[in-house]
């Protein structure tokens, strides 16, 4: 990407899975992108946290990550663990890019990538599909659009002239500046909300601008809620040259995108892959 | 199966025969199929629910409708 100014990224990776796994996907991610930085964020069980042998690691005991899916999970401890364990005192990270244990990185430059995406558009928060959901049937922009705490609060803390707006991105994927984080961690008595709908919608009001991938790249094509991609799938994509894939569950296929690893360039077909 | 499993089936084959399609406006696919009702004070899109659109009054008795992602919308991906 010539031209673009280089930004430390930190990604950090939120799994709730053993701890042999979440330490193979962290040495498989070094792996395919060796010039990036990771940590990861646990919150499951506690022993596998305490089994996961990995310096860069912060247990997240957030009760919200279990309840019923698509309710009200928070990112409120997670953001507040990012930031007290590696951001806080490293001024050279300048955003954090945090994945779910599923999304498979398929390029080593794809912080570079974003982060040439945030320093065009000036985002705050980069997300697939993030994007104003007033005015939507979007079920959540539904669920919360006259929620008294969440009005509100936005009202306290909002710096927009319309302190209502509500924004909604997919979770899994969120890129956010450094002063972003910074500012969402200062923020104080969350109301109860849904992470995918609050976290955008709180950094907008924070005065941070909202930037949908989509609208600039087609690095989020094949990130997306659900189906799992199908390990054949991966394979094509990956040696097409995409960026991600999400959700990936079979980690024998994790094992083969990092084993045929291409950091910074185009893997073309004819890699030595049963496409 | 559940009663509510059944109920949603069966509203989606109602919808599938008798709604009428829901265009983007600003690329002119259909988003979803939808049978309008007036309820209780509400209008209601039956169907709606299987996409994901914005609304917007464009005269005094005029609804249209976008599709909120741009990744579902030719007209606007880059
Ligand atoms: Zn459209």
């Amino acid at each position: 990407m010539p031209g673009a100014t280089p930004v430390t990224t930190l990604t950090v990776v939120l799994t709730h899975v053993d701890a042999a796994t979440a330490g193979e996907q962290l040495r498989l991610l070094g792996g395919i992108a060796p010039g990036e930085r990771f940590a990861v964020c646990h919150g499951g069980k506690r022993a596998d946290f305490d089994a996961l042998d990995l310096d860069a690691k912060a247990f997240v005991d957030d009760p919200t990550l279990r309840g019923a899916p698509r309710s009200f999970q928070s990112y409120h401890l997670t953001f507040a663990a990012v930031w007290d364990h590696w951001v806080r005192d490293d001024p050279s990270i300048d955003a954090v890019y945090v994945i779910e244990y599923d999304h498979l990185v398929l390029r080593g430059d794809y912080a570079q990538r974003l982060g040439a995406i945030a320093a065009q558009t000036g985002a705050g928060l980069l997300g697939k599909e993030a994007s104003l959901r007033t005015g939507t049937n979007w079920e959540h922009y539904g669920r919360f659009r006259r929620d008294p705490a969440l009005l509100a609060h936005l009202r306290r803390v909002s710096v927009r002239e319309d302190p209502t707006l509500i924004y909604g991105t997919l979770g899994d994927g969120m890129w956010l500046s450094r002063a972003a984080l910074a500012d969402y961690v200062t923020v104080e008595n969350h109301p109860p909300c849904y992470g995918e709908l609050y976290v955008p919608t709180l950094v907008h009001h924070l005065g941070h601008r909202i930037v949908n991938l989509a609208e600039h790249s087609n690095l989020y094509d094949h990130v997306r809620w659900d189906p799992a991609y199908a390990p054949a799938e991966v394979r094509a994509l990956h040696a097409a040259g995409a960026t991600f894939a999400h959700p990936v569950k079979d980690l024998d296929v994790w094992r083969e995108v990092a084993a045929h690893a291409s950091p910074g360039t185009s893997v073309t077909s004819g890699d030595g892959y049963q496409v | 199966m559940q009663r509510d499993e059944v109920k949603r089936k069966v509203k989606l084959a109602v919808v599938a025969v008798a709604g009428r399609p829901i265009r983007c406006e600003v690329c002119d696919e259909v988003m979803v199929k939808a049978i309008p009702i007036i309820w209780k004070g509400d209008v209601k899109l039956i169907g709606a629910e299987t996409g994901l659109v914005s609304v917007d009054f464009a005269s005094m008795n005029r609804l249209v409708f976008r599709h909120v992602e741009v990744a579902a919308c030719p007209a606007r991906r880059p």
